[in-house]
C-alpha cells in the first residue's frame, strides 16, 4: 500500500489514557465514537498532521505491517481515513499536556476536558414558560461575539465533541447570526435549542449550511394549552411555523416535549404532529422542580402519573417507529454513566458533572450541569477570568470528582437496594427539589 | 498494558435531542406492574412459565382423559 492516507476532516482526536486508559477517535459528522489501542491512536494522529504511506506510519508508530494495513483498511471503510489523499483537510488541535499532579489531587478520573459543553448565549427570550430555569433573576444579558468566539477556539482547542447552543431564546442574541457563521468553521457537533418561533428562511438556510441541529421546544398538540405553558399567546402558531420552514429547507430537527400534567392525555397527538412536520425525533421529558416551577406546582404531575403515561409513550414508540424516532431514555431516568457503576463498587458518587462535562452561563459563570445553571453555590469559575481548561481542573470538583461517598448519603446509606439503584448518582436533582444534594432521589419512596 | 474500556463519557449520542439513537429498552421497573420485573431478573420463571402454559392447555383440551389418569392418583392420597 504506497497509497497516502489522510484523516478525515470531520474526526476529533482525544487521548485520555488517565481515564481507564481511553483512546478514541470521535467522527462529529456521523456521531460515532471508535475506541482504540494507544497505537492505533498514534497512526491516526501522525496522519491528521500530514498525509503519510504505510511505511512513514510504521516508523512512526512502531506497529507490525499487517496490523497497520488492516488497520487503516477498518478505518477506511468507516470514512475515519481517506486514502489517495495528498490534501491535509483536517485542522490540526493543539495538544494540552497536563501535569498527572493535577488528576492526583481527585480520587476518582476524569477527562483531559469536558466532551459535551452547553452554552447559554443568553438570558433574554421572547416566552415566559412556567418551567423556565435559566432566567432566576429576570435579568437580560448575554455572552457577547467575541467571549463567544473565546469559547468557541477554547473548546476546539480542547477537543470537544458536542457544544450545546441554549438560551434563553437563542435566536434573540443580538449577533445570532454571526455566531451561526462562527460554528460553521468549527470542528465539533453543533445542537441548538430554541422554540422556533424566530425562525426565518435565511436563519434555517445558515443553520443547515453551518451543519448545526435544531430541536424546538413544542409541548402539545393544541395551541391554546402550548401558549398556556409557554406563557405567550399564539407562540404555538409561530412554532409552527419554525417547524414548516425547517421541513421546507430539509433541516434534520428535533423537537423537545415537556410532559406536564395537562398534555399527558395528548401523546399520540403530540406525536401525530411531529410526524406531519417532518421532525426526526421527539424527546420527551419529565419537568424537573426549579425555583418557577415551585410557584406553579399545579403543572406537575405526580410521579404515579408519570408511571402511568410511560406505558402510552412506550406503545407511541413501537408504533410509530419507522417513522420518528420517539426518545424516552430520559424521561424520568438517571443514567449514570458506565464509569459512575465502576466508582460507585469503590464506593464513590459520580456523574457527568465534571466526569465529561459542564456549562457555561450567560454571564460567563461555569457550572457543573444545566441542573444549577446560575446558582452561585455551585459556580466553579468564569470564562471572563479563566480559560475553559484551568477551570476544568479546578479544585471546586471535588464533590463531583470523589469527595462524596455512598456512607455521606443521607438515607441511601442504609437502604438494601442501594446497589441496584440507579438514581443516587446525580446529586443536583434532590438538590434541586428540596435544597439537599445528600437527600434521596425525588421518586424514590 | 491497562485493559481498554469502552467508556460512556467519549461517547455522544446521536439524536438531534438530549437523547440517542440507543436507547436501553424502556420498561422493568418504570411499568406499574413491577412484578414483570421478574422475567428479566430471573429467566428461569419465565421458562418455567413457558412450560407450564401448553401443559395446562393440553391437560384442559384433553380434560376427560386427564381426569381419568389422575382419579386414581388423587385419590389414593385423600
Amino acid at each position: 500500500m504506497s497509497n497516502k492516507f489522510s484523516l478525515s476532516s470531520s474526526i476529533v482526536l482525544r487521548a485520555e489514557p488517565q481515564y481507564y486508559n481511553t483512546y478514541v477517535a470521535f467522527d462529529y459528522r456521523r456521531v460515532r465514537t471508535e475506541f482504540l489501542s494507544e497505537n492505533e491512536f498514534k497512526t491516526l494522529e501522525y496522519i491528521r498532521d500530514k498525509a503519510a504511506n504505510v511505511t512513514e506510519i510504521i516508523k512512526q508508530t512502531g506497529m507490525k505491517e499487517s496490523d497497520c494495513t488492516k488497520f487503516l483498511k477498518s478505518m477506511i471503510k468507516i470514512n475515519y481515513v481517506q486514502s489517495n489523499s495528498e490534501k491535509f483537510k483536517t485542522k490540526t488541535s493543539t495538544k494540552i499536556k497536563y501535569d498527572s499532579a493535577l488528576y492526583e489531587k481527585f480520587p476518582i478520573p476524569f477527562l483531559s476536558a469536558p466532551s459535551t459543553v452547553d452554552i447559554f448565549i443568553t438570558s433574554k427570550c421572547n416566552l415566559d414558560c412556567v418551567h423556565c430555569f435559566s432566567r432566576k433573576d429576570n435579568v437580560e444579558r448575554h455572552l457577547s461575539l467575541d467571549e463567544l468566539k473565546l469559547i468557541f477556539d477554547q473548546l476546539e482547542e480542547i477537543s470537544v465533541f458536542e457544544v450545546r447552543i441554549n438560551g434563553g431564546e437563542t435566536f434573540l442574541h443580538p449577533d445570532i447570526d454571526e455566531i451561526l457563521t462562527i460554528l460553521k468553521e468549527k470542528h465539533f457537533r453543533k445542537v441548538i435549542l430554541t422554540n422556533g418561533t424566530l425562525l426565518d428562511d435565511k436563519k434555517v438556510e445558515s443553520l443547515k449550511e453551518s451543519n448545526i441541529i435544531p430541536t424546538v421546544s413544542l409541548d402539545d398538540s393544541l395551541g391554546d394549552e402550548h401558549d398556556r405553558f409557554r406563557g405567550c399567546r399564539g407562540s404555538f402558531e409561530q412554532t409552527i411555523e419554525g417547524l414548516k420552514l425547517l421541513r421546507k429547507h430539509k433541516v434534520l430537527y428535533g423537537i423537545n416535549c415537556c410532559l406536564h400534567k395537562n398534555n399527558l392525555t395528548r401523546i399520540d397527538e403530540i406525536v401525530k404532529l411531529a410526524i406531519r412536520h417532518g421532525a426526526s425525533r421527539i424527546a420527551f421529558l419529565d419537568l424537573k422542580i426549579t425555583d418557577r416551577l415551585r410557584n406553579h406546582k399545579n403543572w406537575i404531575p405526580t410521579y404515579e402519573e408519570y408511571q402511568k403515561v410511560m406505558l402510552n409513550l412506550l406503545a407511541a414508540k413501537i408504533k410509530y417507529r419507522s417513522k420518528i424516532d420517539v426518545a424516552l431514555d430520559v424521561f424520568l431516568r438517571c443514567q449514570p454513566l458506565q464509569e459512575s457503576l465502576w466508582e460507585a463498587k469503590r464506593g464513590f458518587v459520580s456523574c457527568q458533572a465534571g466526569r465529561n462535562r459542564l456549562s457555561i452561563d450567560s454571564d460567563g459563570s461555569v457550572y457543573p450541569c444545566n441542573l444549577v445553571i446560575s446558582d452561585k453555590k455551585w459556580k466553579i469559575g468564569n470564562i471572563r477570568q479563566e480559560k475553559i481548561s484551568d477551570i476544568w481542573f479546578s479544585e471546586k470538583w471535588l464533590f463531583f470528582r470523589g469527595e462524596l461517598t455512598t456512607t455521606k448519603l443521607n438515607k441511601c446509606s442504609d437502604c438494601k437496594d442501594l446497589k441496584k439503584c440507579k438514581d443516587f448518582y446525580c446529586r443536583l436533582l434532590p438538590y434541586i427539589t428540596n435544597g439537599d444534594s445528600l437527600a434521596p432521589h425525588p421518586k424514590c419512596n | 498494558m491497562l485493559k481498554m474500556y469502552r467508556v460512556d463519557a467519549l461517547k455522544v449520542k446521536s439524536g438531534p435531542t438530549e437523547s440517542g439513537v440507543e436507547v436501553p429498552p424502556v420498561g422493568g421497573e418504570m411499568l406499574p406492574i413491577d412484578k414483570l420485573g421478574v422475567f428479566s431478573s430471573s429467566y428461569g420463571v419465565l421458562i418455567l412459565i413457558l412450560l407450564i402454559l401448553p401443559i395446562a392447555f393440553v391437560l384442559y383440551k384433553k380434560r376427560g382423559l386427564a381426569l381419568k389418569l389422575f382419579t386414581p392418583l388423587i385419590s389414593r392420597f385423600l
